[in-house]
């Protein structure tokens, strides 16, 4: 980074301060510090729903693993505009007419004040270890600007996010949400053009397309229906509108942006314009990530790891050695690869299919030869590191290496944008949910306003602090991107039954509604444990092994992709929740249903 | 005196809002057609 990039930073980082800053001064009640006093249009409060979505790991994560795998990640947000309107119809109008603080207040009212304990706890373990890997995304990045250790980014970054987020309430998160979301696209759109500009000499943009289409990059829909695979149409609009439906209907991260609109009308509006643009900006973003896969091929100098980081044993200890000689290999098969692919194009223009078909052969083959000696070396440098990581390294490097002085430093602020979006709202969040739900309900009951503004300001504080304790331990979890929704999925599931057991239920009590959301959990425990973690426990997996649990071949005996996770606990949910509220259901109860729930 | 209620239930989506996520739901398959397409495009080219 030269001057002229950190002063753009800087110039970035004190305007988010400053908006912070003069909105936080503004709150007086809790109604203005939590919800900006329902007063915020639908254009502000969707593109803040966009940016709390799009977290600097969007940037990193996403187009990394389509440098790696293509556009196939695109499956996950097929679900996200059916989801947009499930809600218009069902929990927002619910939300508006209750007036609630949070998603669980409604919980409360429908069943009882253990349910929305139970729920809003759940909803603050599942988002402070969320927010800990979007913590640690941006601070990857960080890190390799510096060059840093990990640890002191995290704090860095962590203690920034905390210090904006504590200054202002729900009006500085959306404002600076508007801003930031605005920074993005500018950052995305530039990034598409300079990569589409910059491709090689004789390299046009179908050309890139043709070669990343040859190795199966462009597979951007998967009509089977395997539950192991994580990124099919089934997986996605099922799977999809399930995780969709509970993020942004029942996480407070994103139904307290739906709680702050002037009506009904704004609020389902605000939904709806998500529905139309999440995608195509989705689709960008992995259009970037496939660009790139074509772009580094042409690179002059050959390279196999992005993560600089490389083990102690890699770089100077017993297996430099072994670690040089793939090296080697891999250099000579990237020279092969180039040659394979300037083949490629040059055999397109004359669409002959037998010389056409024997070039993308002779590219699919050199290809797969790259991408074996990679594997070879990414095993050799796990056997030192296990949670050694290098797809959210791809971008930051073509960052740092390709773009000029000046653009470098605007998309360093553009991830910084991605991660302050999302870091503000979810620690905005866990503090309103610990605030309203548990601290006004459970411990000081009749405090004034002033009070629980400054009660929400400290568990801000707190929150952060635990946020970025859990993110030095993120680095453990693998490609960030799949972490932060491997977390959701063994919650969301489950609250979303819950959810949905109080609109379509209308039987359904408060013991139904705590024992189905316990077993929701213990569902997902049961169908999609973490089987890659737990191979490493070596006690445990002997166990498996002794039992004969395992099946012949060593692997676990059942595996379900975590996108599933979130329909199988819901169901869960629903079915113990219907079985506990008719056993436990007397002559005598009174109905409390009718005014909050859809059914009749 | 106050204005007539002209609609009893404001919560129930009206014709314009029905209308707006069918919108919605032809703009999904679209979505999904185009990706398809993008596939087939490129499918005698992928393993």
């Amino acid at each position: 980074m030269k001057t002229i990039d950190w002063i753009i930073f800087g110039v970035y980082l004190l305007t988010i301060i400053a908006i912070g800053v003069s909105k936080g001064v503004r709150s007086r009640t809790t109604q203005q510090f939590l919800l900006a006093d329902r007063r915020m249009p639908w254009w502000a409060i969707g593109l803040s729903v966009m940016a709390t979505q799009a977290s600097a790991i969007t940037f990193i994560g996403t187009t990394g693993k389509a440098y790696n795998d293509g556009m196939k990640f695109i499956h996950f947000y097929l679900g996200l505009p059916l989801a947009m309107v499930i809600l218009c119809v069902t929990l927002v109008p619910l939300y508006h007419r209750m007036k609630v603080y949070t998603a669980y207040e409604y919980l409360g009212r429908r069943f009882d004040e253990k349910t929305r304990l139970l729920s809003s706890i759940l909803f603050l373990i599942s988002r402070a270890l969320a927010l800990g890997v979007v913590v640690y995304a941006p601070s990857v990045v960080l890190a390799m600007l510096l060059n840093w250790d990990l640890k002191y980014t995290i704090l860095l970054m962590a203690s920034v996010a905390i210090a904006y987020t504590v200054l202002g309430g729900i009006q500085a998160v959306i404002w600076t949400d508007v801003f930031q979301m605005m920074l993005m696209f500018g950052g995305l759109v530039f990034c598409g053009v300079w990569m589409v500009i910059h491709l090689p000499e004789g390299v046009a943009f179908g050309d890139a397309m043709h070669l990343a289409g040859t190795v199966g990059h462009l597979n951007a829909l998967d009509l089977s229906f395997d539950p192991k695979s994580k990124y099919t149409l089934w997986a996605g609009l099922i799977g999809g509108t399930f995780l969709f439906l509970a993020y942004f209907g029942c996480d407070q991260s994103q139904a307290q942006r739906l709680l702050t609109s002037r009506s009904l009308r704004d609020t389902r509006l605000s939904l709806i314009f998500n529905a139309f643009l999440k995608l195509p900006m989705q689709f960008a973003i992995l259009l970037i990530g496939v660009l790139l896969f074509a772009f580094l091929q042409f690179a002059d100098q050959p390279q196999m790891h992005f993560n600089p980081k490389l083990p102690d044993a890699i770089t100077h200890g017993e297996h430099h050695d072994d670690y040089t000689t793939i090296e080697t290999s891999y250099g000579e098969a990237f020279a092969v690869r180039r040659q394979a692919a300037q083949s490629l194009i040059d055999a397109r223009p004359a669409n002959d299919a037998a010389v056409l078909n024997a070039a993308q052969s002779a590219y699919r083959t050199a290809h797969q030869r790259v991408v074996e000696i990679r594997a070879d070396a990414d095993r050799l440098v796990k056997v030192h590191d296990d949670a050694y990581e290098d797809t959210n390294y791809v971008f930051p490097t073509y960052v740092l290496t390709q773009l000029p002085v000046g653009i470098v430093g605007l998309i360093i602020a553009v991830v910084f944008a991605a991660a302050m979006s999302s870091i503000d709202s979810e620690l905005n969040a866990l503090s309103t949910s610990s605030t309203m739900d548990i601290y006004r309900r459970h411990i000081r009951t009749n405090a004034g306003d002033r009070h629980y503004i400054w009660a929400s300001r400290l568990l801000t504080l707190l929150w952060g602090l635990i946020a970025a304790g859990f993110a030095l331990y993120a680095k453990y979890l693998g490609s960030v991107i799949e972490a932060v929704n491997q977390v959701g999925s063994y919650f969301y599931g489950s609250l979303l039954g819950v959810f949905v057991l109080a609109l379509a239920y209308k039987r359904g009590n408060g013991h139904g509604a705590f024992w189905g959301l316990i077993a929701g959990m213990i569902t997902v425990c049961i169908v999609g444990p973490p089987w890659d973690k737990l191979e490493k426990w070596d006690w445990f997996w002997s166990q498996m092994q002794d039992h004969h649990w395992l099946k012949p071949d060593g692997s676990p005996p059942w595996d379900v992709a975590w996108l599933w996770l979130n329909p199988i606990a819901c169901a869960a949910v629903l079915v113990v929740g219907i079985i506990v509220s008719e056993l436990t259901r007397s002559p005598d109860d009174r109905d409390t249903s009718t005014d909050a729930s859809l059914a009749d | 005196m106050n204005e007539p209620d002209h609609n009893p239930d404001p919560e129930s989506p009206s014709r314009g809002w029905i209308i707006t996520y069918a919108i919605v739901l032809i703009y999904l398959a679209a979505v999904i057609g185009c990706l398809h397409l993008i596939t087939q495009q490129y499918a005698s080219a992928a393993p």
